[in-house]
């Protein structure tokens, strides 16, 4: 895997597809999906639309299309997501929107090398920004358990105008 | 040789776009700053601004911009408003239009070029 950093600009368009490994930073506009074998960061500005997959996500931009990250998301306070997202941990900064479902990964294979079950491996959210850190989900739950519970937890836990709808598909 | 020197040292330039390389666009790229390609590109370009199709790079679509330097390799045709530069252990499958053309020696080329006149 090719550590390249990648960067989309914010007076740049791209439709199509965008596919490979590194890290991407956009700010600019895509209307296709993202396949990468990285950390995609969508800046304030950078509007997609589309599918995406990618190792990690920070998002500060928007999206409308489903998101899925093998390790952590953050939306930022800026970000709008309209889709579904499924990530192993979830941390939503006051002031973003998220439309659509959450779902944990609770396939063991999807969740990141380090786990709990290593002994003296720390706990990775403890090293997640001081947001509301909103789900750490047991791999042996029931996903749809999991998706609702999270999302529910979501509401409670964000004093903020982030609209959260759970579970009406 | 002056030409290398003259894109390593103005590339990347921080407010542009750099497609690195592993990284695979496949559709069409507009837009108004700097393109930088290291890795690969399908379909059009189509900028007001300078694109540099770095060495190592794959770029199989139709180009057009400003200025277009060519370290890499490309199947397409080229259509600069400004110039177009081919630099040496460039491949260029294509044709070239612009006011200004250069091949630089040991550069391959096949196709026809067209100056504004």
């Amino acid at each position: 895997m090719s550590n390249a950093t990648h960067r989309i600009g914010a007076s740049t368009r791209i439709t199509g597809s965008v596919v490979g490994s590194g890290d991407l930073t956009v700010a600019g506009a895509i209307e296709g999906n993202i396949q990468l074998d990285g950390s995609l960061m969508l800046e304030a500005t950078s509007q997609l639309v589309g599918d995406v997959a990618a190792t990690s996500i920070r998002l500060g931009g928007k999206i409308t299309g489903n998101v899925q990250v093998d390790d952590r998301a953050l939306l930022e306070r800026s970000a709008e997501l309209e889709g579904d997202l499924t990530a192993t941990s979830l941390s939503i900064e006051a002031g973003a929107t998220l439309r659509g479902r959450f779902e944990a990964n609770s396939d063991p294979a999807q969740l990141p090398p380090a786990r709990p079950s290593r002994g003296a491996a720390p706990d990775r959210s403890e090293s997640l920004p001081a947001t509301e850190r909103v789900s750490r989900v047991a791999p042996k739950k029931p996903a749809t358990v999991a998706a609702s519970a999270s999302t529910e937890q979501l509401a409670l836990l964000s004093r903020t105008p982030a609209r959260v709808r759970s579970d009406e598909k | 040789m002056a030409i290398t020197t003259q894109a390593r040292t103005a590339s990347p330039q921080p407010s542009g776009t750099v497609i690195g390389a592993g990284l695979t666009v496949d559709g069409e790229i507009g837009g108004n700053e700097p393109l930088t390609i290291y890795g690969a590109v399908k379909g059009k370009i189509s900028l007001t601004d300078v694109v540099i199709i770095e060495k190592g790079s794959v770029v199989e679509a139709d180009v057009e911009a400003s200025e277009i330097k060519v370290y890499g390799s490309v199947t397409g045709n080229l259509v600069a408003t400004d110039r177009i530069d081919v630099a040496t252990n460039a491949r260029v499958i294509g044709d070239l239009r612009a006011p200004r053309i250069q091949i630089a020696e040991g550069a391959t080329f096949k196709g026809h070029i067209e100056m504004d006149v």
